[in-house]
Order: C-alpha cells, then structure tokens, then sequence
C-alpha cells in the first residue's frame, strides 16, 4: 500500500536477462522519498532496463520491485509516477496543445495544462505541428508529458539531449522547482557534470551491477584525490613516484591521479626539474566514471 | 489503494480527478476522432464496395431471389464486403502504434491494457459504419432497392454486430505480426474471406468442398445474418455458435499478443 513512510522505489535482488546477455545482475536499491538522483553508466550497462522495470514496462526474471510501497504498474496507473523515456515518441499528425489534451485525459489526477505549460517551459510550442519539434523542443514537450500525471516519483532518462547550453540551464531549474515539492527525481544521464551539479546522489551503474553509490563528491573522492598534470622533459616510469595512484597520457602530456598530490609535486620536481606546463586539479567526476566502468583494466 | 494515492498527491498540488473507466470512454473517444482524420483510409474503406455493388448489381441485380431481387442482395454482400476491409484495417492499424512506440508512451499513463484494447475494438466498429451506410444509400439511390424501413436497419446492424471476430482478427495481426508483413496479410486475408465467405460470388454456387470451408468462416456468416432480415427465412441459429467460437479463440490470441507485444515493444 502506499503509505508515506515506504521508500520512492526499492529494488532487491532484481535481475534481468535477455537470452545469454545478463542485463541486470542482482541489483539492490533503495531511493527515499524526494531525493533527487542520478544514474550514470555506459551505454548497455543496464540503465534502460533497470528504469523500465520501475516504470512496470519490463518484468523483472527475479528480485522484488516496489515504487512508492506499490507494484509499478499499480503506481503507474494511479498516476504517481511521470516519465520521460529515450526518444519518447510524440504523434505526429496533432499539435502540441491536442496532444498535451489528449494525454492529459489519460491521467486519473493530472496538473492542470496551464501549470504543465509554465513548468516545462512550452509556452511558445503550443501551435506547433509535433512532427516539427527540434530535437530539444521536443524534449520539452516530453518534460511536459511526464509532470502531467501529477506524480510523487518523476523518471527521466537522457532528459537533456539536443538542448541547448540555455535550454538546459532553464530545464535544470524547472526541475529543481518541481524537486523542491517533495517530489523524487530519477534521472539517467550522460553529462556527468549534470549528475554532479544537480542530483542529491549519484549510483554508478555498469555491467548490470551498482558499482559506486554516493554523492559526486564522495564518487570523487573514490578515485584519487587530484589530477596532477604536465608536459615532461625526461622519460620515467611515473607511476613509482610518491603518492601517484595511476598514471595517464595524452600526446605530449602526463596526467597522475595522486592520493597526496603535494608529495608528487614535490617528487616530481626532484626527478624532472624541467618539467613544464604543471597544473594541479580535483579530479573529475569523469575520470571516476572512467575508472569504475573500465573494464580493460 | 487508489483512493490514498489521489488524496495524497491532491494534498500536493490538488489536482482534478478522473475515474478509470473516464479514461477508458476519453482514449476511445479521441482514437475515434484521430481516426477520422485520416480522410484517405475512410473513402478507401468506402470505395471499392462501392464500385463493386455498381457493377454487379447491373450485370445481376435485376433477378429475382426469394421475397426480393439480386440486386438487394449483392448491396447487402458488398456493404458486408466492405464492413469486413474496413474491420480489418482498422484492427491492423495497432501496428502503427507498435511500430512507432506510441504504444509504450500509451503505457505510461492511466490507461489500462483491456482499457486500450476496448478504445481500439470500439474505434474499429465505428470506422466500419460509414462503408455500411453509404452502400445501402447508394442501393436505395441508384439501385433503386426497396424494403421496409426495419428492414434495412436490421440488415445492417446484424453486418455490423457480425463483424466483431473481423476486428479482433485485425487486431491479432497487428500484435503478432511484424509490422512490414501486417498490410501484406490483412489484403490477402480479406480477399480469401471475402471470395470465399461467398460475398462477391453467392457460395451455394461453389462446389460442395469449398461451401462446406465457406460455413467455416465468419466471412459467410456476416452476409447470411446481413442477408436474413430480406430473405424472411428462419434466423440462421447455426451460425451463432462457429462466430461464437471465432470471437473466443481470436480474443484470446490477442490477449497473449498484447503480453507479447508490450514484453518487446519498441524502446
């Protein structure tokens, strides 16, 4: 049943195949109630078919799924969760305010359409031709169908692409608005630096499997604390020298993920005096993501 | 259940309240409106049994049969014929939701699956009147057919109750075939109905092997009930029970093709 105290989704021990391909491997997860939070993963590492299990579309071969203390389709149905899929599909023939009508008929307790509009910013797309939308326009209109159902728990997966640098800003803040009414935000990503900006919590999904769970800062710091980088003037095997934890190239230059960045600069100086074009970085929450989802090494 | 989740998310926002069934009515009313958009596919439902009626009702229509003439007779076949495309087509129209994915977008909302699939058999009832009542317009204009006023409407209405197991058929085409194939398959199907359910060629001229698989099919049957109410001759009870059968095992098959299909729908 739906009572206020059970988490926005749990998954236990949720497992998907598709023929030999294990899509979701064993996967637990609890999201509480208005957390805002990113799912990050490559592609195939089973983002997809973890957010259609929550929305009811995919039936889990084993595990347990509630959304909001209910069966997902159950939650679906009474409206309580708005989603936004990967290429949504809008139907071609109608306007926008017809379709934004037509799916709003569908809905036991929708938004009224006003309020839908302003929200997701559609104010001006109202007498397009669906089949016209830009790419980011109609990811607009997408944003607009998934708040229609009025709903407790909103899932939005690659919610942001063909945005503009503009749309996106003002996207981001319609959906901190809407995250500020108590209500959760899942959403699948693969601008990490949206995952670090906005969401409350970031889980790292690769191969089926959670294999980081915190907030961007935390998954930062997982990986090493800073990136030390330069244009050396010697041949070293940098990776022995003092508190480097791994060591990459790109052309030219040397980049050293560093538990103690300042005893490798010191370290650094002492073997390579030379060494030009120093900078120190926090390292990224991109070069986490490499390094958990790296499979080579 | 559903009761705590509305008054729960109204207290966030209040929004207004529908009832499942609200739902289900609003989908059927708008899929119904959405189709009658689609100009061409209407007038094609309407043209060929049209054209048909014409043509044979010269060669034949002046003969007599029965308590009527031939010509009433071939305008009840081809108004059959034409229930039977339109059934049929618009059935099969559910590919294009599979196809596209509107289907799953359908999914994310309050619509149930017996609800979406009432939506689509009621659609598919309505495209069918408009071949039914512009061929009979066209019997009594230009053919010149006469009979009682209940007379014509009970022919039609029985075509059109008859031609429910020529819906679900479309619809299980739509969900178990691939969508390149669906066109295809429903031309095909709908011509061997047509032929051989004897609506362009009266099946007790066939031989007796080609009549008896004529019994068979629901095809027969919608123009023997369409054909009952001129003929004044006893109700044709044996018909009831093989369209019966027909409805249960079409029913069923879209049932698990619907399963099948949303487990693969398009992403």
């Amino acid at each position: 049943m739906n009572n206020t105290t059970s988490p926005a989704i749990s998954l236990e021990g949720v497992r998907k195949s598709f023929g030999t391909l294990r899509a979701v491997d064993d996967l637990d997860l609890s999201v509480p109630r208005g957390q805002m939070l990113a799912f990050l993963g490559p592609n195939g590492a089973g983002k997809s078919t973890t957010t259609e299990m929550i929305l009811g579309i995919q039936q889990p071969d084993a595990g347990r799924i509630t959304v909001l203390g209910q069966d997902p389709t159950a939650a679906m149905r009474a409206g309580a969760i708005g989603a936004m899929l990967q290429n949504g599909v809008l139907l071609d023939t109608v306007k926008v305010k017809q379709l934004l009508a037509l799916m709003r008929g569908l809905h036991l307790h929708p938004l009224g359409l006003d309020d839908v509009i302003e929200r997701a910013d559609i104010g001006d797309l109202l007498n397009q031709n669906c089949a016209k939308l830009s790419g980011g326009q109609a990811q607009r209109v997408r944003t607009a169908l998934a708040l229609l159902p009025n709903p407790d728990l909103l899932l939005l997966d690659e919610p942001t692409v063909g945005m503009d640098v503009e749309t996106r800003r003002r996207f981001w803040s319609n959906i901190k608005g809407i995250a500020a009414e108590g209500r959760t935000v899942v959403f699948a990503t693969h601008y990490l630096d949206e995952a670090d900006e906005y969401a409350d919590r970031v889980v790292v999904i690769d191969n089926g499997r959670i294999v980081a769970d915190g907030t961007g800062s935390t998954i930062k710091q997982s990986v090493g604390g800073r990136i030390l980088s330069f244009v050396p003037s010697v041949v070293l095997d940098w990776a022995v020298v003092d508190g480097v934890q791994h060591v990459d190239r790109n052309g030219q230059r040397v980049a050293l993920r560093c538990g103690d960045s300042d005893a490798a600069l010191r370290a650094l100086l002492a073997a390579d005096p030379a060494a030009s074009e120093i900078e120190i970085s926090a390292a990224r929450l991109e070069d986490a993501f490499v390094q958990l989802t790296s499979h080579a090494a | 259940m559903t009761s705590t989740t509305e008054s729960e998310t109204a207290t966030v926002i209040g929004g207004t309240l529908n009832k499942p069934h609200n739902v289900t009515a609003f989908y059927t009313v708008q899929s119904i409106l959405l189709s009658f958009r689609e100009w061409a596919f209407v007038i094609f439902t309407i043209a060929l049994p049209v054209m048909m009626y014409l043509l044979f009702s010269q060669l034949f229509g002046d003969f007599t049969a029965g308590e009527t003439t031939a010509g009433a007779l071939i305008m009840v076949n081809m108004a059959a014929y034409g229930a039977l495309g339109a059934a049929l087509t618009a059935g099969a129209q559910l590919q294009i939701e599979r196809r596209t994915g509107w289907f799953r977008q359908l999914m994310l909302t309050g619509l149930t699956p017996s609800g979406f699939i009432t939506g689509k058999i009621v659609t598919a009832l309505v495209l069918v009147l408009p071949a039914i009542v512009i061929v009979f317009v066209v019997g009594f204009t230009i053919g010149g057919v006469r009979a009682p006023v209940h007379v014509w409407l009970l022919s039609g209405a029985m075509i059109w109750v008859s031609i429910l197991p020529m819906v679900l058929l479309g619809l299980v085409l739509a969900l178990w075939l691939k969508s390149e194939t669906v066109g295809a398959v429903t031309t095909i199907l709908l011509l061997g109905l047509a032929a051989l359910g004897g609506l362009w060629i009266p099946a007790d001229m066939m031989p007796g092997a080609m009549f008896t698989i004529a019994q068979a099919l629901p095809s027969y049957w919608i123009g023997e009930f369409g054909r009952w109410p001129l003929l004044g001759v006893a109700f044709p009870m044996k018909g009831l029970a093989i369209m019966a059968a027909w409805v249960l095992a079409l029913a069923a098959l879209a049932v698990m093709g619907y399963r099948r299909a949303v487990g693969e729908s398009k992403r």
